[in-house]
This record gives C-alpha cells, structure tokens and sequence, in this order.
C-alpha cells in the first residue's frame, strides 16, 4: 500500500510516499530555517504562506522523482495536529482535496505519533511495545507504546519543552535559531563542569519535566557576571546547560525502562538529533541493559515519511478520516 | 492605578497567581504579563488558572503561541506574541475570536497589542531582583477601580 503524506505543522513543507509503513520511496523537504533565522524562530504567517508557496512544487518534485503517477497512490496522510493552525491548515486542505479529487482515503496523523513511526523506517524490525522519548521545540514526553495504536503517556514537561529550553538559551547566549544544533556544537567545545546547574527531578517517581527552573538558572548566572564584570565563555555556559538538561531526559528515561521492564527505548522528535543526547544515551541504556533507537537526522526533523508510515498503522486499525478533518493546533496523543 | 507586591519563590509567584485568579474569575479582558525570559511569566499564568478554578496543565505557550484552558463556562486563554511581526497575524491566530469569547486573555510580549492601543484589564510585569535569584517584583496597573480594591486586600 502506498500513502502519499504531506507534513506542515511548523517550519518544514513536506511530501512523501510511503510502501506498507516501512519503505520511504521519496520524502521531499523544504525546510523554511532560513526565512526564519532572521526572526530568531519560527513567524507563523510567513510559515503559513511560504506552505501555500512551496506545497505544490514539493508535490510536483515528489511525484516526477519518484516516476509515480496518483494513480499509483493508495490514500493521502496529513498531520492534522498539534502545530501551528495557520500552517497545519495548509497541508490539512490540500490533503481533503486530493483526497476529494483522487477520491482515495484520507488519513489525519497525529504529529507526535508520526515522530514515534521515524523509528519504524529507520528500524524495519522495530515493533511496540518500547518506551520513547519524544523531545522536540514544542514537545517533551516519556510515552510507553503498547501497540502502534495504543500509548500510555508516563511523564511530559511541567512547563517548557526541552527543545524550547535549548532555543531560549541559544537565544540569550547569542546563537542563532534553532538553537539545538548550535548549542550541541558549542557543547562540544565548551566545559561541561564549568558551572553546576540544577538538575531538576521533580519527586523521585515522577517521569515529567520541568525545565523553565533550568532556563532561568542559566539567565541568574548570565546576569550575575554581567554585573560582576565576571568573564564567561559561552561555550562552558552551553556545555554546562546541556549537560544539566541531559542528566534529567537520560536518568528519567532509564529509570522509566527499568520501571516499566521495557528492554527498547526509541528517542523521536528534533532534540533526537542532539549528538550529545544520542551517545549519553546509549552508553547508560546499553550499562543496564537497554537498547537505543534513533533515527537518522533527515527523520528526526519534521517530514512526511513520518507521517506516510504512521498512517500506513492508522489504516491497518481502521482509523481513517472525512472530508472534515480540521486541524488541531493542540492535538493530543492517547 | 497600581499595585506592587514581592515574592521570594516560583511557588510564592504561582500562589500569588492563583490568588489573582480568584479576582479575574467573574472577569473578562486582556492581561499583559511582561518580563524577561525566566521570569516567570508561565508561573503565574498556571496560579491564575488554577485560581479560577480550572484544572489544568499550564505549559509554555512559546511553541504553540496559543494555549487554551478550561471550557465554554469559563476559559483562559493563554498566548505569548513574540515570534509575531504585524497586527495580520493577530487575525491569524484567532485573537478577535477569543475576545468575543468573553475569556481572560492573557498575553505574553504584548508590543503588538500596546502599539494598537488595546486597552487591557490589567497589566502584570515581573521583573527580578538583584541579588536575590528566586525573587521577583510584581507590579499590576489597572484603570479598573474595583479590581485595584480587591488586588490592595491582598496585602
């Protein structure tokens, strides 16, 4: 079965087709970085209307790549949900109107879901039950996957996403947006000891987050040497913050394995391309036991073959959409 | 009209929220909430929900630039403006929608709105203090004489 996904819930424009949920014959992405970086994020009106812009050729460059025809397409996927609602609009319609005009299935994917799925092409054995990490900008949950249609949501952030707090750091300390990738970069150069920032673990059996004490720790220390005409190299500030938010999202998350007896921890979603995240990681997973999944970087960031091949489980379990599929700006999972 | 008060935690700033939420309950308008990142803009955004009676896990709006709390009865509507370039885009995100709702709207790096002249129920800033970094100063301003009234009794 082959699903023709569309994906535009923030910064990237998406296209993919997708075989039976696993094999990614194309996945087309636009990625708007560049528009934004000079806004220090992602501006949701220039979001939306370089979508309208940019949709069409990404679908035009996807089929002719791939030498498909519609007719050789199965249903039309479109993450409906969470994201920005001018954006995920976007792709939302043009998927009801190839839906319509194709008259094939549509199928609404939930966007955290999609992210889950990244592992399932990057894996082709991968199958539920695992526990996942789902870190990205908007987005910090430990998810225990039962089934591919099934998910127990065991911890989430208090406050901001782990990927929000990397950008507000990344911001304060000069780095360009998105600051995930700068600051995992300066990490590598910087101290991670040079200063001790809270690690925050809220009760001891708690599997959420909280990570806005964190980002104000980092700025308490900026301003302090500022007024104490201190010098500072950002790159130790970068490190040392890192290093904090890692501590938590790699202890929580093995804690949460052992806890749960699951033997497979899978990283989704943007922060999943943190080198720092990976080998942290794997090395005190691997100590107990525990094997760790990630995909590669082209998966970890927004795209379509996410979304083609958690549709592709979607349609299995029947769940299938109408033509008055809305987006969801605040889509939940569960 | 103003009124200023000093908490010495994030959990004395979510308290003091919460108390706030009590009074914006049978209220509807604009709230500017302004300080620097961290803050603690989101902090008291959840005390004030939680005050109003709505059950609720308040996160950051950064991502999502528009969070929504509770039901049709009563809602708070929880935004932050930063990443937002012109009054288009206000449109955009449904602030005329959330205004005709009647909610308590709260509204994080509100230049947008302050340039268009919105004339809002209240304005919160939290500024930190030096030296002492889990302090923050509130200052609430309002042309609303029996909100003022009732934020004075709070001490």
């Amino acid at each position: 079965m082959k699903i023709l996904a569309i994906e535009s819930s923030c910064d990237e424009t998406s296209i993919a087709i997708v075989e039976d949920g696993r094999n990614v014959i194309i996945n087309k992405i636009y990625s708007q970085i560049d528009i934004h970086k000079k806004y220090g994020g992602v501006v949701p009106e220039i979001a939306s209307r370089n979508h309208v812009i940019k949709l069409p050729y990404v679908l035009e460059s996807a089929l002719t790549e791939s030498q498909l025809t519609f007719d050789d397409i199965d249903a039309i996927a479109v993450t409906h949900g969470p994201g920005l609602v001018g954006a995920l609009l976007v792709g939302v319609s043009a998927a009801k109107a190839l839906a319509y005009a194709l008259n094939k299935p549509l199928i609404g994917v939930n966007h955290i879901e999609g992210h889950i799925a990244a592992n399932y092409i990057q894996f082709p054995d991968l199958k539920p039950p695992f526990l996942t990490l789902v870190v990205s900008g908007g987005h910090t949950y430990l998810i225990q996957v039962n089934a591919y249609e099934s998910y127990t949501i065991l911890g989430r952030t208090l406050d901001d996403a782990a990927g929000e707090a990397f950008d507000k750091v990344a911001r304060v300390l000069g780095y360009p947006y998105p600051g995930g990738p700068a600051i995992d970069q300066a990490a590598r150069e910087g101290n991670a000891e040079a200063v001790k920032f809270p690690r925050v673990f809220l009760d001891k059996n708690s599997f959420d987050f909280s990570f806005s004490g964190l980002k104000s720790a980092v700025l308490n220390y900026i301003n302090h040497c500022k007024q104490k005409n201190i010098e500072f190299k950002r790159e130790d500030i970068a490190a040392s913050f890192q290093a904090a938010v890692l501590d938590v999202l790699v202890e929580k998350t093995c804690h949460c394995a052992k806890k749960t007896g699951l033997k497979k921890v899978c990283i989704a979603g943007g922060v999943s391309a943190n080198q720092g995240l990976r080998t942290r990681m794997k090395k005190q997973a691997g100590e107990e036991g525990i094997t760790v999944y990630y995909p590669d970087l082209v998966l970890c960031t927004d795209n379509a073959a996410m979304i083609g091949s958690m549709a592709y489980y979607d349609y299995q379990a029947g769940k299938t959409s109408d033509l008055y599929l809305n987006a969801e700006p605040g889509l939940n999972i569960e | 009209m103003k009124w200023q008060y000093k908490t010495t935690t994030p959990e004395a700033t979510r308290h003091l929220g919460e108390k706030l939420g009590h009074i914006f309950k049978p209220l509807s308008g604009i709230v500017y909430l302004t300080g620097d990142l961290g803050a603690g803009k989101t902090a008291i955004t959840q005390g004030i929900v939680k005050g109003m009676g709505i059950t609720a896990q308040v996160t950051s709006p950064t991502f999502a630039l528009v969070n929504e709390y509770g039901d049709k009865s009563i809602k708070v509507v929880h935004m932050d403006l930063y990443r937002l370039l012109d009054f288009d885009e206000l449109e955009e995100i449904g602030f005329d929608d959330f205004l005709r709702d009647g909610s308590i709207i709260l509204v994080e790096w509100p230049d947008l709105l302050i340039e268009n002249r919105y004339e809002p129920l209240a304005a919160l800033s939290l500024s930190r203090v030096e030296g002492e970094d889990d302090s923050r100063i509130i200052n609430l301003k309002t042309e609303d004489a029996s909100l003022i009234e009732r934020v004075k009794q709070l001490g």
